[in-house]
Formats: C-alpha cells, structure tokens, sequence
C-alpha cells in the first residue's frame, strides 16, 4: 500500500474519540490540505470556479449579445466574428453559452441546496431519534416520493409561469426524498455504534453526538448524492427544456440549447450548436462530481490525527 | 417486525388517501381540462356542445363531489374511464405495466450489475489507472441528458448503421419473437442504463472505501484472514446499506417508465401514458396512474426498510 | 451471513421474475378475425385491371408504411382532428373532396340540387356493402347525419351539420332528431338545408363520415364518441380494420370487394410517433413511407438532407394557412393602431428570406390567390412608423403575455425573432409555450394577451370565418358586422367569378384592419419514400393541404413498386 492508501485507510484512529481537532492546525484546515492533495479534486474545483466566472462576467467577455439577431449569418460555423458560431437566427453561440451558463449552474446548486438542507434535516431527526419522528417523517417522505414530478412541475408552471426560479424551487422541493432516506440509513446505523453508546453514557448532548459525531461520518454519502444531486438538477432542466417547461426562450440555458439537437439536420451538420452546451454540461458535471469526492475523502474524520 | 409492518401497512391507508386527493386537487389545478384540450383553432367547439359533454364526464360538479365518486367508484373496484378514450382506465395501464417492466427491469438490472461490479473494483483499486479511467467515464455517461442520449443512439445505430429498429417495442403487425422485441429494446433499454450505471458505479464505490477503512477490517487483516475474505466477507456486506437504499429508491422507477425515452423510442410504457393523460387533462387516467403508482412506492419503501433489518441486525425498529 | 444472503439472492430473483413477467406476456395487439361474407363478384362499372405483377413480390412487402401521430390514437371521426385518413380509407362521407379540389361521389353515386342549392337529393351507391357484409341503406346515412347534429353525442363537428334544417331546434333540445335529413326511399337521402347553400356538398358536407347504423344504432348517444367500434371500425372503404396496437400502429387489409376495385396495396400500416425526430428518423430508416400531414415535422431547412439520405422525395405544400399573431380585443390591442404598428415593426421579408425560405408574406387571412387582390397595403418594415403608431395610441410599454404551442425548431426561431422586433419598438413580449388545453381556457378566462397561431383554411376561404366572427371564440372579442355579412354572402353563391369581389373585400378590410397581426402563409414538406408509387404523385398534384376532412386520393390504385 501505498501512503496516501494507507492515510485514507486510517492509520491512527482511536475509539471515542471526540471529533474536534485536538491542537494546532483546526478542523477545516486539515481538511483543505487534505482536499488540495486529491488531483482530480482540484483540477474540477479549478473549471468550476472558471465556469462561475465565466457565468457571471458573461455580458462582458463577449463581444456580441446572447440575444441580439443577426438573421443573415444565421447557422453559420465558427468564425472570426463568431467564435463559436450562429444558431438558427444568427445569435452568437459563445455568448449565450456563457449566459446559459447562469441559468444551468444557478438551478443545479440552488435546487441542490433546498434539497440537501431538507434532506439532512429530516433524515437525521428520523434516524437519530427514530420512533414516532421517524415514522412521521417517513411517512411525509412517502407522500413526497409519490409525487409524480411531472405533474407538480408542469401544475407549477401553469399556475405560477415558467420561471427559472419556479424550476429551482420545484427541482429542490421535489429532491430532498432521496438524501432523507439515505441519512436517515447512515444516521440508523451509526446511532447503534459503539462510539455513539459510549459518548451517552458519558453524557454528552444529543446535539453535540449529532453535529460532532455522527454528522461528520454521514458527509461523505450526503456530499456525494449532493454532487449527484446537482449533477441531475442541471439534467433536470435539460430534460425539462425538452418538453417545452424548462426556461422558456429567448433566456439561453445549456439545457434548451441541446434542444436544438433535436432536428437531425442539427445534430448531423451544425455541431457547433450542441457541442458547446453539451460539452459545458459534462464538464460541469465532472468537476462537480469531482469536488464531491475530494470533499468526501477530505472530510473523512478517521483521517484527520 | 411483525408489529411494525403491520403498523406500516395500517398507515398506508390514510396515506393513500391523502396522497390522491393531493394530487386529484393538483389535476384539477392545471389549468384547462379534457375539453379545452380538444379544441383547436379550426374546430373550435360551440359553448353548448363543451357544456353537455363536460356535463356528462361530471366536470360540472364540484371538486369534492367528483372526489368521493372517484373513491366510491374505487371501492367498487372501478377506477374509472377514460376521458378521452372512454376506454376502462384499469384495462389501459394494465397493458401497459409489461412493457415498462421489461424496459425498465432490462435496463436497470444491467446498470446494477455493471455499476456494481465496477465500482467495487475501482474502490479495491483506488488512485490507480484503472479508477480514474472508470470515473471519468462514469461521470460522463452521468452527465449527457438523456433525451440527447437517445436521440444520438438512433442517429447512429438506426439511421448510419441501420443495425437496429428506430422506435417501437416490435415489428408492427408482425407475430411476436423475442428476438424482434428485444432488438427494439435495446436502444432504449440502453439510453436508460448509461445513466444509471455512472450512478450504482459511484455509490458502491463510495460506500467501500467508506467501508474499507473501518477497524474491524484492520483488526482481521493483523488476525491474517486473507485480503479476499477480508473484502468479501466483512467489507462488502457492510458497504451493503447505502447501495440497497440506491436500489430500493430505484424500485418505483420500475413501474413509472421513463417518459423522455418513452416518448422518444415511443416505447408504450406508463412514462408514455402519463405524459399524454397530462396533456390531454384525462383526470381519471391521472388519478389510476397516481394510485398504482402511490402503491409501488410505499410498497418498495416498506420493502427497502424491511431489508435494512435483515442487513443489519443492529438496526432496530421501536 | 445466510439471511441476508438470502435476502439478497431473493431480491435479484425478484427482480428477474418481474422482467420475465415482462417478456414473456407481451401485450397482445388487438386482432380481431372478422368473417367477411363472401359475396358474389359485383359487376364493377370500372375496369379491374389486372396488372400481372413483373416478379413475384412476396406477400409482406405490399404493404404501405404511413407516419401517424400518437396523440390521435384510434378517434371517432365525430370527434377527431387528426385521423381523417381512416374516413377515407376505412370510412367515408357521400363525397369526398379530391386531391385536385373537386367532389368524388362515394357512397353517394350522384345527386342533384333543387331550389338553388337548398334542398339536395343524394342517390346512393347500389350494391355497397359494409366490411362485415350488411349492407349499406339509406338508414346509414341518417343516422349519422343525426349522430353529427345530436347534442347529446356533443360532436365537435357539429357545426357541419349546422346549416341543415331542424339543426337548432334538435340542439336545443325542442326535437329529437335531425328534421332535415329524410330518407326518400331505401336508397335516397334528401337534405334540406336552412338556406340555399350551393356549395354545400363541397364546404359542409365533406366532413360528415358515415357509420353503420346496425353496430351502433342501439348506443347511447352519450357513449357514441367512446364506443369500441372506433378502435375496431367497421366501414365501406377500400381497406378494413385489420389490428390496432395502442400507441403503436394501425393495420389495415385489402377489401376485396371494394366498390371502386379492389386495392392494389395488400396493407396499409399506420406507425405511432410521439416524437418528430423519431418520426423523421423512421422515414430515413425506412421505416415508414410518408411522413403525417397533420403537423410540421420535417422542417425547410432539413428537405435537402432528407433528399440526400435516401430514395426520398420531399413535397413542399402549402399549408393553406396564415400563421398570424392572435390578440385579445377587449385589451389594448382593440386599437387598431398598435396591431397595425405590430405589423410594421415585423421585418417579415427578412425573416422570410433567411428563417423560413419558400413561405410568402402575409397581408391578409385568405391564402388563396383569387381571394387576395393586388392593392394590399403590404406593411413594408417600418420600425419608426410603428413607433408613431404605438405613441398615438398611447401604448403604455407593459410586459405581454404570449402563449404558443408548436414546439419544432422552425417556430421557436420565428417567435424568437418577432419577441427581438417587437422589443425594438416597444412591446415586450414574454413568450410562453402552453398546451392547447391552458390556451383555450385562457380564452375562456379572458386572462388572453396575445398569441401565435395558424389557421388552416386550405378548401375554401369561408372556412376562415371563425377566426374573425362576432361571438366566435377564437375572434378574441374582434366583431365587424360588416365582414360577417359578406361572409354570408360569399356562402350563398357558387359561382367564383361571383364570389371573388366578395371575398377580396373581405380581403382588404381585414389587411387595414389586422384584427389578427397576419405574418406569412406556411408551406409544410411532407417526406415520400420511392419505392410507393401514388402518395408523392397525388400530393404533389394536391399542393395544399386540406386539414381535418378525409381527402381522396385514389388510395386504391397505389402500388409498391
């Protein structure tokens, strides 16, 4: 084994440990070092923050509008004028890139955040207390599962409008279920551990036991269904632009312009126009997904004497 | 146990019922209904004709009132007909919950498989080549909207390769083969499956490295067990907990289909169903679908929980 | 370690058990064996020509492939819009409308007009006989005509059978039938009409499909439009109902004994598309033959690919039908002046000629020719001139709401477009894609801003006339008297040279008008496979297309080749 195995794999642990740091460096800076050391981690925490820029400086990098037409270069290739190219009615395709951009990062954390916040939340009263709060809350997560999405978000949308707002709350309200379920497993079994008992009987706090003990053994599935979590909420609305409630035109978003994709003659002789956003989601996927596992590692308590 | 399934089972009563009238508001909400649907530009329909039908599909009474016929009607073992198609509701989704299994059942079995598999692979050989590679690929599998994902499997595989069917579960009008109905399946079996496998791949590869570096694995290594058992044995039955929550929360999805693959390999699956009884505002064709599906999912979370107790006998239900 | 296991071992057989449940009980399609009476050879006026088939084709591939939409499922053809090609190939009315604009007697061999066109004498064909061997009566015809006009049945055509008499009295209630439709004698029908219509047979009747009286006469009229028998049709025409898969295909078989000679096709197949993509696909896989009419699929801008991609023709027709902007005349836009000022501030040429080559612009409602005169005022691209208008009438810059629901590229583009030039002068739209159920009840509410619509209006300018009528829900509050009258005019004439000045003043009051921002005349390509000869020639020759009305085709004499 090689060092770092054998660092991830917890050389030195000792029971009943409490979880604080114990001395000199605190908590979250070892867990920085530890983040900076995972390679993947960093290169996608590094496009992420590249892509955030980009979302938020957009209006200014490019030289053109994400919505000014230019109906006689329209379908047009890169080009020096147009980086990127023109989509069906000559609006620059690298400008509306980056706009879409906004739009597709701000419904995947957005959405992500309500969802994870909830999801802990009930999850953790349901596993660490269990009984009638878990029933109840279970229950409640039953009825919130059944839901069929489509329904809510296309009821939402009627009612209230297609808004890349309504889409983030509809995405995060309908979420949470999944990350409820899961903490509410890892909270289960980690109540039953030994470290757990012991920490009782010495009579700490249930909330020092929740927030000191189990939470952070719980960080790693959470932050992983989180990356997921964003990773499908960007997806999400995507799969949403395609039929027709997502962000409604002319706002870009990388979701309704893969849409373009649909027509065969696109996908087949105009790749500029889907390769782009497409490319931009994968990548953001990756990166996110790659944060999640250095955080993952990062924040594994057993690595952190 | 045997006390809180029951009590599970009693609450699921109440739940049900809670959970259609929710969602029989919600329809109701949408604005429109199964008459407006109907009307377009070159026929558009006379005020009286839209009055005497809406009349005879009981869209003139009041929400409350058209709630308790649909629950006296269920009583009766009647969910109801069709707005649309006047066609009995039960008879519909019934024929269509085989083809969704096997969509869905196909396509999630290979993802569970294959996802498992790998990710307990890339956990054992964590920082090599090997997991990086698995990843990277995982991820993007992961990160490709799957409307695209189809719609790019058809363009090549039916359109430039011409080796598969572009849509449809069988050759229309031809006898059923099992060869013929599993070439259309795979193309969308496999669109679904690409997804799914980053994700199982992901998860199970997580909960073992989670798992890998507990002390009771260090303990059995220093008592000299082999590395082979130590990972079989102990490890992986532990990693056990989050992936069965993964597969149990996939459950549902058996029987709801997939509505974007459905529509796009027009696959006649419940996805397919529902997104039409959406559009068409065909509310007793909504509230079946809602019901057997309310069902599914409650019954594969009392199945998910039950399982959790076998796994772990430390669990405890109070 | 054995329970869990087990509990594991169990959960994958499971899972196995429900997939085979899945495979191996597929869904059987709904075949029904009929028994056809097998009559003796009826003498056929028309030649049977017996082309002796050059190589022996084998059986399975005589079959015609046709794309159809999902969502029109197997419909009533009182209640369809979309599945009109089963009322001519399974169904049919008296007559139908030809491919080249004329009248084909069908069920009806002949019929004459009295009183100048208010009362009609139809002779029915002798000798036909329905798919299950009864024979077709008279009683047929009446029933239908009553099912049609019934408001019990609540048919959305009703209004087809609204110029006969005895329509208002039996839709109000006060009668029980249609009194103007009697049966003369066993093979008679007389229909008389409220008032002298003599284009009655070509504007109304054409939409009114028969049905067989002895399958479903005995049903109530409540459950007509529901009935079993629209999924397992019954009918006259050149194929019978062979199997219906839903969401899958229809299948129809040769009728051998077919009135106007057996069909050459030995099948015609119907394939299912939810999605347009998928539908495209399946023309340049092969898949299917013809691409669905009933809506846009294969867009301007793919017809040279699709050509390329295989033994494809492509058919630009015009849609016959304007695609306008639709406002709601209680609200600002009552004004002339701002709907006017809409229209200048669109550069529909530039659009045109860069979006969507082949459409031509639009400065009125009537795409036909003879309809339009030559003085329009055609709105040349003004932004300035809008801006005037816009400040006249004291347009206060509010944010609009605007509904549409045609999803294709093509139409996303244009919106996109009309939002940037309205923008320009003023009007800032926020374009919202909705389903037709929500547009309608935003009429209904009267919550209605503006939208994008298309009318189509191929057969005659007089079915335009909902869209701008006094108290028609589609006219948005619009109500000109005077464009109804002459509507009615033009009605009661038959001759064109007559009804021209009437319908190009229609014509130019509209175009000053623009109680609907009129924009451009839609063309729709429509994708034929080679290797069936009939479809590309019949609609070539068509030209526009005829929406919601069973077109002939001469469907019996195409052939794979």
């Amino acid at each position: 084994m090689t060092k770092e195995q054998q660092l991830s794999l917890g050389e030195v642990r000792q029971v009943g440990e409490p979880m604080e740091a114990t001395g000199g460096q605190g908590l979250w800076t070892k867990a920085w070092q530890r983040f900076r050391r995972h390679r993947l981690a960093m290169i996608g925490l590094i496009i992420l923050v590249i892509f955030i820029f980009l979302a938020i400086f957009a209006p200014v990098l490019s030289p053109h509008s994400a919505f000014k037409l230019d109906l006689p270069n329209r379908a047009s290739g890169p080009s020096r004028e147009h980086w990127l190219g023109t989509d069906g009615t000559g609006r620059d395709i690298f400008a509306r890139v980056m706009l879409g951009g906004r739009v597709s990062l701000s419904v995947g954390l957005v959405a992500v955040a309500i969802s994870t916040t909830i999801g802990v939340i009930l999850g953790g009263i349901a596993g660490y207390f269990g009984g009638r709060s878990d029933m109840a809350i279970m229950r409640i997560t039953d009825v919130v599962m059944t839901f069929p999405p489509l329904i809510i978000i296309i009821t939402l949308v009627a009612v209230v409008g297609p808004s890349i707002y309504n889409t983030m709350f509809a995405i995060g309200l309908l979420s949470w279920t999944a990350t409820a379920r899961l903490v509410r497993g890892q909270f289960l079994y980690l109540r039953s551990q030994e470290f757990v008992t012991a920490a009782r009987c010495l009579g700490v706090r249930d909330s020092r036991i929740i927030f000191n003990h189990i939470l952070p053994n719980t960080i790693g599935p959470v932050v992983v269904a989180a990356t997921f979590g964003v990773a499908t909420a960007i997806l999400m609305e995507a799969g949403l632009s395609f039929l027709g409630l997502g962000v409604q035109p002319p706002t870009p978003s990388w979701g309704n312009m893969l849409r373009d994709a649909q027509t065969l003659t696109i996908l087949e002789t105009m790749p500029w126009m889907w390769v782009p956003p497409g490319l931009m989601i994968v990548l953001s996927v990756l990166s996110i997904n790659f944060i999640g596992d250095g955080l993952r590692d990062a924040l594994d308590p057993r690595s952190l004497l | 146990m045997t006390k809180y399934v029951l009590r599970r089972l009693l609450v699921s009563i109440p739940l049900l019922l809670g959970i259609t009238i929710i969602i029989f508001i919600l329809a109701d909400a949408m604005p429109g209904d199964a008459l407006t649907a109907m009307v377009t530009d070159e026929a558009p329909i006379a005020g009286e004709v839209l009055a005497e039908r809406r009349s005879q599909l009981g869209l003139d009474k009041s929400l409350p009132v058209r709630y308790l016929i649909w629950v006296g009607q269920l009583l009766r073992g009647n969910m109801g007909y069709s707005f649309i198609t006047s066609v009995p509701i039960a008879e519909t989704v019934l024929r269509r919950i085989p083809p969704t299994l096997e969509l869905m059942g196909v396509s999630l079995l290979i993802s569970i498989i294959i996802g498992l598999v790998l990710g307990i692979l890339s956990a054992l050989k964590q920082y090599s080549v090997f997991d990086y590679l698995l990843t990277v690929l995982g991820f993007i599998g992961l990160s490709i909207p799957v409307f695209f994902l189809g719609m790019t499997l058809i363009y090549i595989f039916s359109l430039r390769l011409d080796w598969l069917p572009t849509s449809g579960m069988g050759t229309a009008a031809a006898d059923f083969s099992l060869a013929d109905n599993l070439r259309h399946l795979i193309l969308p079996a496999l669109s679904l499956a690409i997804l799914r496998t980053a994700v199982f791949m992901r998860y199970t590869r997580a909960s073992v490295l989670d798992v890998l570096g507990s002390d009771y694995l260090r303990t059995a290594r220093a008592k000299g067990i082999k590395e082979r058992l130590v990972v079989g044995r102990h490890a992986l039955r532990n990693a056990m907990i989050p992936i069965i929550t993964i597969i149990g929360l996939n459950l549902p999805v058996l029987f709801g289909g997939a509505v974007i693959i459905e529509t796009i390999f027009q696959w006649p699956g419940i996805g397919l169903l529902y997104i039409t009884a959406v559009n068409q505002r065909d509310h007793p064709m909504i509230m079946g679908l809602a019901l057997v599906s309310s069902i599914v999912v409650l019954a594969s979370n009392l199945l998910t929980d039950i399982t959790y107790a076998f796994a772990d006998p430390r669990i405890r239900y109070e | 370690m054995k329970p869990q296991r087990t509990l594991v071992v169990i959960a994958i057989l499971a899972l196995l058990a429900t997939i085979a449940a899945g495979c191996v009980v597929p869904a059987e399609p709904q075949v029904i064996e009929k028994e056809v009476v097998t009559t003796v050879e009826v003498e056929v006026e028309k030649e049977v020509v017996v082309t002796a088939t050059p190589e022996p084709e084998p059986e399975a591939d005589n079959t015609y492939h046709e794309g159809w939409l999902a969502g029109c499922a197997a419909d009533s053809s009182l209640n369809t819009t979309c599945t009109h090609r089963l009322d001519i190939t399974v169904n049919h009315p008296l007559a139908a409308i030809t491919w080249q604009g004329g009248l084909q007697p069908l069920l009806a061999e002949s019929w004459e007009m009295e009183e100048d066109g208010k009362v009609w004498i139809f002779n029915l064909r002798e000798g036909v006989n329905w798919h299950d061997g009864e024979p077709f009566t008279v009683d047929d015809v009446v029933f239908s005509y009553n099912a049609y006009a019934n408001p019990k049945v609540a048919s959305r055509w009703a209004g087809k059978a609204g110029s006969i008499t005895g329509y208002d009295e039996f839709q109000a209630g006060e009668a029980d039938s249609l009194a103007g439709v009697t049966a003369v004698d066993d093979m008679t029908v007389r229909v008389e009409l409220k008032e002298p219509i003599p284009l009655w047979p070509n504007l109304e009747q054409i939409f009114l499909v028969v049905f067989p009286e002895h399958i479903l006469g005995d049903v109530p009229p409540e459950e007509l439009m529901g009935h079993d028998y629209w999924r397992n049709r019954v009918g006259t025409g050149p194929f019978k109902w062979a199997s219906y898969e839903p969401d899958q295909f229809i299948e129809l078989v040769r009728n051998e004994d077919y009135f106007l000679g057996a069909p050459k096709l030995e099948r015609i197949i119907y394939h299912m598309y939810a999605d347009a993509a998928t539908h495209v696909a399946a023309l340049e896989s092969g898949e299917i033959d013809t691409t669905a009419y009933e809506t846009t699929l294969i867009s301007v801008h793919d017809t040279d690919r699709i050509e390329a991609s295989g033994p494809i023709d492509v058919v630009i027709m015009e849609k016959g039908s304007p695609t306008f902007i639709r406002v709601n005349h209680d609200k600002e836009w009552g004004d002339p002046r701002i709907r006017q000022a809409m229209r200048y501030a669109i550069d529909v040429d530039t659009l045109l000629e860069t979006v969507y080559p082949g459409a031509r612009a639009a400065y009125t409602m009537f795409p036909h020719d003879w309809a339009v005169p030559g003085d329009l005022n055609t709105y040349e691209y003004n932004p300035d001139k809008a801006r005037e208008l816009l400040a006249e009438a004291g347009w206060s810059g509010r944010e609009v709401d605007f509904v549409y629901h045609y999803g294709d590229q093509l139409n996303q583009d244009l919106i996109v477009a009309i939002q940037q030039y309205l923008a320009d002068v003023g009007i800032n739209i926020a374009p919202r894609k909705v389903d037709p159920p929500t547009i309608y009840s935003l009429y209904e509410t009267g919550d209605f801003d503006m939208g994008y619509f298309a009318l189509g209006q191929g057969i005659d300018p007089a079915t335009g006339q909902p869209a701008v009528q006094c108290g028609n829900v589609i006219a948005t509050n619009y109500c000109d008297e005077n464009v109804d009258a002459l509507f009615a005019e033009g009605l009661a004439l038959s001759d064109r040279e007559e009804r021209q000045p009437i319908y190009q003043e229609i014509s130019r009051i509209l175009n000053e008008d623009q109680p609907s921002v009129w924009l451009w005349y839609d063309i729709r390509p429509l994708g034929f496979n080679r290797r069936v000869s009939g479809p590309y020639e019949h609609y070539s020759e068509q030209g526009i297309i005829y929406f919601n009305l069973p077109v002939y085709n001469e469907i019996e004499t195409w052939e794979i080749k």
